[in-house]
């Protein structure tokens, strides 16, 4: 019997149990029933214990999870804070959810304002098409790669990225990274063209080695066929004192009927005039293999006048007829330097001034008699200065500073593919040097090349 | 439509056995295992009715009218007017089969609802309610429940045309202007953690959470753990397959010490959501009144309601086991017939109109009217 009953019937029957049998059944299903309570009620509060134990256990498990979640999730913002590239997280409207701090170094955007930001507005209008076929192919196939577009810096200028894209399409989210590689594919282009020019160069050294002996042997000839017409006069001369009166009266009938006197007037000058052209085709082979001798890895001791003068004779085709030329070539000292790469410079600038000189003629109409293109070299402070200037239609001050900038051009298709002052700048860098202009819209432009002679021993290598 | 019942009980015998000799259409009989294997009984109830038309099965407790009783006999005799009766029986099957072949042996014109009367222990009663829903008409309802062997949980017997039968479910279809209305609710309220099944095989779980899932019963059970695999009633499992399905309840048939595994009544399908559920007494009392509400919409004033209820909710229950069987008395009236018995599983649609599922721990009621 449960012991709270059998305490009640003890209080309330005094010590005689009922032995009434009904009363008896009647006791021992009430306490069945207290017996049930307190089954009932252990069982509940074991149950509540445990269960609550189980709470606690999986909630202390649950902010672990929370913690290494944070952990994690401050290891994957300071990925994002610190990467170099640049990341950011789309809607599928392609507008900017959120940027890392690489887009304000790589493009001067500044991530919170790049939020909302469509993506369509920060690429190069060209590259729109590219884009947006970019955008298709991540949406349908989930991932995207190697996509190369121009993006729009705060100043206007444009970088080349790469790009690639993984859309996670349950939440909607597209998640971009990009690269730039402006630099690297500039680099990339310069090389390609300097394996192209070094190819050229070496065709050009063996046609110009090709030619040279002909022309050694043709001017020989023309030598030879000079002196010998020469003595050839002179002994007609002495025939002719020899002759009887009739003797001379049909001789000259003769000479006049070859027009002799013709001959002797013209030869002498043609030939002298055909070892002229010999002695400038010679010049400009010189000059051609020169100019394609490829630069060893290091800097050698190189005449910078000379290498301008060979510049001058392999520009002589776009300079003739646009200008007339101007040299004073001060003296100055060997430079160690890769003399392959400042020719090609020298070359550009010339060409250059070729071209805003004949921009200015057509504007304006002056005649190229009246135009200059001037090249000066001098020393000055440790440096070695080379100066090529002209009377073309100068550099507005707005595209000033981005003459230098890859792919930049203001020249008509065809003509200029905006490589050609991106590697003077790097020639001249390459040479720890610089480069000043001095531009004047409608009077001119003069770009100073500015290159020190690196080390003392090297200026000792010059004297 | 006419409804008597008659009960045995070893100190008073049987009582209330028909005068009338109108031939009854059907009568259910529910009653201990030991009690309807013993010839004498049975042989009594034949005076009365043809032996083809007792069917019934073996329970965890009977219920006669208002009372609960344990090994006992009660006998409900049945006479429809105009409405008729067919039944079938099949031997077991671990799969969907089973309930395709029922439903095929079924007469299948007029048929408003169908009774299944199961094995209690083997059956995968999920299968068994897939089959039947496959092959029976869309318009028939089903109800039925899971035949018990009181706590010992050992063997269960069904009667089919008056004769006992081992490894089968049998069903009685009904035919004609019968109303039929079926609710089922349990009243049980889940407890503890969100769990998930990580390892289970049709109704076999083995683990929850990674965890051995005998090891998790047992730490709950604490001294009742020696009941297994009974006891285990105490914490059905509230089980979710997939995210935005109904839940349903599950309780334990067996359990196996060697692999720490416990069998199910139904499936248990991996990757479910799971968690424990505990009793609530006046839930759980509260639950036979909207059960029996549910199951007057169809026939708003039954002359016979079967009430079968899980046997779990009876040891819950205890000396207040009678409170949820006054509960749907309550709510059905004094005109209807009571009768019924305490399952190892319940058969009903989740809400009226739904398919047929198996659930556990519900108290589950089908009316009948032919008014």
């Amino acid at each position: 019997m449960h012991s709270l009953l059998e305490r009640q019937l003890r209080r309330f029957f005094r010590g005689d149990s009922p032995t009434d049998p009904r009363t008896v059944q009647l006791l021992a299903a009430i306490s069945d029933a207290y017996q049930a309570f307190d089954d009932d009620r252990k069982l509940l509060e074991r149950t509540l214990a445990l269960a609550s134990q189980e709470t606690e256990e999986r909630y202390r498990a649950l902010q672990q999870d929370i913690a290494a979640r944070q952990r994690a999730e401050s290891e994957r913002d300071a990925f994002f804070l610190a990467s170099p590239d640049l990341l950011a997280i789309f809607d599928t409207n392609l507008r900017i959810i959120q940027a890392n701090p690489s887009w304000a170094h790589t493009l001067g955007h500044e991530p919170s304002e790049l939020v909302g930001v469509a993506f369509d507005t920060l690429v190069h209008p060209d590259d729109l098409s590219t884009a947006l076929a970019g955008a298709k192919s991540v949406t349908e196939t989930g991932h995207v790669r190697d996509i190369e577009l121009r993006l729009r810096h705060r100043d206007g200028s444009w970088r080349l990225v790469n790009t690639a894209g993984t859309m996670d399409t349950k939440r909607g989210l597209l998640f971009a990274i990009a690269r730039d590689v402006t630099e690297q594919r500039q680099m990339e282009r310069e090389l390609a063209q300097a394996q192209k020019l070094e190819a050229v160069g070496q065709l050009a050294s063996g046609v110009a080695h090709e030619i040279n002996t002909p022309v050694q042997y043709v001017g020989d000839n023309v030598s030879f066929s000079s002196d010998g017409f020469q003595t050839l006069f002179t002994y007609l001369d002495k025939v002719h004192a020899l002759l009887t009166p009739e003797q001379k009266k049909q001789l000259e009938d003769a000479a006049e009927e070859a027009d002799l006197d013709y001959l002797k007037a013209e030869i002498p000058p043609s030939l002298s005039e055909a070892k002229d052209g010999l002695r400038r085709v010679a010049e400009l082979v010189r000059a051609l293999k020169e100019f394609a001798h490829p630069d060893a890895g290091e800097k050698a001791p190189a005449d910078l006048n000379r290498a301008l003068e060979r510049a001058l004779v392999l520009a002589r085709g776009e300079l003739k007829h646009v200008s007339r030329i101007e040299t004073a070539l001060g003296s100055i000292p060997l430079l160690r330097c890769h003399v392959g790469g400042l020719s090609q410079a020298f070359l550009n600038l010339f060409v250059n001034a070729a071209h805003a000189v004949e921009e200015r003629t057509r504007v304006s109409g002056v005649s190229w008699k009246e135009h200059v293109i001037r090249a000066t070299t001098r020393v000055e402070g440790g440096d070695a200065v080379i100066a090529i200037s002209d009377t073309g239609c100068g550099i507005p001050d707005a595209i000033r500073d981005r003459i230098f900038e890859p792919f930049f051009t203001t020249k008509p298709m065809g003509k200029g593919s905006g490589q050609g002052l991106p590697l003077v700048r790097n020639v001249v860098m390459a040479h720890g040097g610089r480069i000043e202009i001095q531009s004047k819209v409608g009077e001119g432009t003069t770009f100073i090349l500015r290159l020190p002679f690196e080390t003392p021993s090297g200026i000792r290598e010059a004297a | 439509m006419k409804a008597l019942q008659a009960s045995w009980t070893s100190t008073e015998g049987w009582r209330n056995l028909p005068t009338d000799s109108t031939v009854p259409d059907l009568v259910l009989v529910f009653g201990g295992r030991a009690e309807l294997e013993r010839p004498d009984l049975m042989a009594a109830l034949g005076t009365h009715a043809p032996q083809d038309r007792i069917h019934g099965c073996s329970t965890g407790g009977e219920i006669e009218g208002a009372h609960v009783n344990d090994n006992s006999v009660v006998a409900n005799f049945l006479w429809f007017d105009g409405s008729r009766v067919s039944f079938a029986f099949c031997e077991l099957e671990p799969d969907e089969a089973l309930g395709r072949k029922l439903a095929s042996r079924l007469d299948h014109s007029d048929l408003v609802h169908v009774l299944v009367l199961s094995d209690g222990l083997k059956v995968n009663g999920s299968a068994l309610v897939r089959g039947l829903r496959d092959g029976l008409p869309a318009n028939v309802t089903v109800s039925g429940g899971l035949s018990g062997d009181g706590p010992a949980m050992k063997d269960t017997i069904v009667f089919h045309r008056g004769e006992v039968r081992r490894n089968g479910v049998a069903v009685i279809g009904f035919h004609g202007k019968l109303k039929v209305g079926v609710g089922s609710v349990g009243g049980w309220d889940s407890f503890g953690p969100a769990r998930r099944i990580t390892r289970a095989e049709g109704s076999t779980l083995y683990e929850l959470d990674g965890e051995p899932a005998l090891a998790l019963y047992k730490r709950y059970l604490g001294e009742h753990a020696a009941g297994l695999p009974s006891s285990a009633l105490l914490f059905p499992l509230l089980v979710t397959p997939r995210e935005g399905e109904a839940p349903v309840v599950r309780t334990v048939l067996t359990v196996d010490e060697a692999t720490g595994s416990m069998t199910f009544a139904g499936d248990v399908p991996a990757g479910s959501a799971a968690q424990l559920m505990r009793a609530n007494f006046e839930r759980i009392v509260e639950a036979g009144e909207t059960a029996a509400a549910t199951a007057r919409i169809e026939a708003s004033t039954p002359e016979f309601a079967l009430l079968i209820s899980c046997v779990g909710r009876k040891w819950i229950l205890k000396q207040r086991v009678e409170d949820e069987v006054d509960a749907v008395r309550s709510i059905l009236g004094e005109q209807a017939v009571t009768s019924g018995f305490y399952s190892y599983g319940e058969l009903a649609p989740c809400v009226s109109g739904a398919p047929c599922q198996l659930h556990n721990q519900t108290m589950t009621v089908t009316t009948f009217s032919e008014h």
